[in-house]
């Protein structure tokens, strides 16, 4: 497809341009970090962001969900759907990469997720190329840049951006602008950014990569070092929700106090918590953390490789970047193939 | 019938009894739903028939024990309300000390005339059927928990720490902030409240089941904290707990 040069002018463009259709999701300052929030104007956006606090997914599953309204008395439930148009901005090749995991387990073998879908259907995703932080690895696991799954890309050009369609929709809203057609040589600065992005990833599997970290894995299961882990982790959960491949949730009901109306209600769970293997009767499938984490990494690295052809770990770091006792997917995985 | 609903206090503040006040709209719908027998914070009757009774405050003196007994053969069930209740609260900070001396510190000349005993909470004296820890308790979860019994079902405190629902809000750890915060032990159901509004958690709701005691420690100690202070910290709320008698 044609890519197009925007300039910072045209970038402004853009956005009020999607602010008229779309509730626009963008990376903000929050405090000392960032956060993706809904921006009222363009210059609340942060193109420089680092990553952030959540990922771009609780705009698509959000923390907390009403799936449907129900009454007592009447024994009926009505679902509940919310598909206001989202235009995700800003999102960086990982994440985008991410929201692709998500699109494939809330859809795939005809089990629907109705809730996520209405959301998806409606949304836009613009991505933004990265520069590498303190905390990310995305080149061990294969999500350092985004072939598909957006609908625009912005990769850094000189003072401009050099913009790609991924779909329809981002061609006409690209046209729409007027954008210019982009020149041989910004191609080549888009090129280059990209060159250097991935040179300055420092933080990387040594002995395995991507294909191979499942067999590590595999091989791995009775280490010591999980046990180490367990003298460590919290099982606080926070690596669980900030990750943005991690899609498990609770469902609780919730009643008002006439005792009749109610609501139900999705929020985010995670397996690092002590309640998420408990079962009816008490048995406890992963009672120790170092089991809980051992399930984690495996979660990411090897269980569902098969079924995403990839890792499910797209290495934005903020599960460390989380964790108070920095417990960290490369070290891990770094101990484990020593 | 409507269920007869009591509130008694112990050693408080009544904090908690202002939380349930403080409920207001919310207050005047419940009370459609239950009769308030006895509620000093609220009114002046009182009766000996009833069948939930709140306790709110922990036990510090031998004419406290009579008067729960009293409470739990009235009342079909006990349900202690706040830190204070539920694990003694900021009272239990005492008996880290020598009796007579923390009395003679706190009461001076007329510490003769105050016979406390070692704080302890309710579920020390008499069996309690439910908790609802805090300091003060969580009106909404208050709420939550009178709605589950009022329906018959088991009320649900969760089982996972703070920093759970401090994500769920989005928040920017205190951490990050160069604070330190017990979020990540301490048993969730607030809201993240203290984490949401700037500070760090102090474990009003007590600790999580397990807590990972020595690695929190070590996370406070790297933080800045003395080993004696984060030893203190733990302490404000928490001292009831096994991990922290220790
Ligand atoms: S690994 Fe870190 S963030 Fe995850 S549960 Fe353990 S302590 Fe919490
Ligand atoms: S496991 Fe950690 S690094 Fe990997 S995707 Fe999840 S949050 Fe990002
Ligand atoms: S738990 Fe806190 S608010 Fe409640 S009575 Fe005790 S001191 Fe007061
Ligand atoms: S601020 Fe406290 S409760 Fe929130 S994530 Fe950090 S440690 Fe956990
Ligand atoms: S954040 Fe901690 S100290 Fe604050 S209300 Fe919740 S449990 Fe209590």
């Amino acid at each position: 497809m044609q890519g197009f040069l925007l300039t910072k002018e045209n970038i402004k463009g853009l956005v009020s341009e999607l602010m008229k259709s779309y509730r626009v999701v963008a990376p903000v300052k929050k405090e000392t970090r960032f956060d993706f929030c809904e921006i009222e104007k363009f210059e609340d956006i942060r193109m420089d962001y680092d990553t952030t606090i959540l990922p771009p997914k609780k705009h698509l599953s959000p923390p907390v969900e009403t799936l449907l309204k129900f009454k007592r008395s009447e024994n009926k439930a009505e679902p509940v759907f919310d598909n206001t148009p989202v235009a995700l901005f800003g999102l960086h090749p990982c994440d985008i990469k991410a929201i692709r995991h998500l699109d494939q387990a809330f859809s795939e073998n005809n089990n629907y997720d109705r809730h996520y879908l209405a959301k998806r259907e409606k949304s836009l995703i613009i991505g933004l190329e990265c520069q590498p932080y303190d905390y990310c690895f995305c080149s061990s696991v294969g999500s350092t840049f985004a072939k598909d799954g957006f609908d625009i890309m912005l990769t850094p050009a000189g003072d401009s951006y050099f913009a790609e369609a991924g779909s329809k929709k981002g061609e006409e809203i690209l046209k729409s602008i007027q954008a210019k057609p982009a020149q041989e040589s910004d191609a080549k600065k888009a090129e280059q950014f990209r060159a250097e992005k991935e040179k300055k990833i420092v933080r990387k599997f040594n002995k395995v990569n991507a294909s191979t970290v499942k067999e590590l894995m595999e091989k791995t299961w009775d280490h010591k070092h999980w046990k180490e882990l367990e003298e460590r982790c919290l099982a606080c959960g926070s690596c669980n929700l900030v990750c943005p491949t991690c899609f498990c949730f609770d469902v609780q009901d919730d009643v008002s106090l006439n005792l009749n109306d109610g609501e139900r209600k999705r929020l985010w769970d995670g397996c690092m918590l002590v309640d998420f293997a408990k079962v009816a009767g008490g048995e406890n499938f992963r009672e120790h953390r170092s089991q809980r984490i051992r399930h984690r990494i495996n979660r990411k690295m090897n269980y569902l490789y098969d079924r995403f052809n990839s890792p499910t770990c797209v290495g934005c770091g903020r599960c460390v970047r989380a964790c108070t006792v920095k417990i960290d997917p490369v070290e891990i995985v770094n101990e484990l193939s020593k | 019938m409507k269920p007869r609903v009591a509130f008694f206090d112990f050693a408080s503040c009544e904090g908690c009894q202002l939380a349930v006040i403080n409920l207001e709209n919310e207050l005047l719908d419940l009370v459609s739903h239950i009769d308030i027998v006895n509620f000093r914070e609220a009114m002046t009757e009182a009766s000996d028939d009833y069948d939930i009774a709140f306790i709110e405050g922990s036990v510090t003196r031998e004419a406290d024990i009579p008067r729960l007994k009293k409470i739990r053969e009235n009342a079909k069930l006990v349900v202690p309300i706040g830190a204070c209740a539920c694990t003694g609260g900021v009272n239990f900070r005492k008996n880290f000390y020598e009796l007579g001396e923390i009395r003679n510190y706190v009461y001076g000349e007329s510490a003769k005339y105050f016979d406390t005993f070692a704080t302890r909470p309710v579920k020390a004296v008499i069996p309690v059927d439910f908790e609802i820890p805090g300091c003060p308790i969580n009106p909404k979860e208050f709420l939550s928990v009178v709605k589950s019994l009022l329906i018959g079902r088991k009320p649900e405190i969760p089982n996972h720490p703070v920093c759970v629902e401090c994500k769920l809000a989005g928040n920017v750890c205190m951490y990050d902030k160069g604070e330190v915060c017990l979020g990540a032990v301490t048993r969730a159901g607030c809201g993240a409240w203290c984490p949401s509004n700037g500070s760090g958690c102090e474990g009003c709701r007590g600790l999580v089941d397990e807590p990972n005691k020595n690695s929190e420690k070590e996370v406070l100690t790297k933080a800045g904290l003395t080993v004696e202070d984060a030893v203190q910290k733990f302490r404000i709320f928490a001292g009831y707990f096994e991990e922290v008698k220790k």
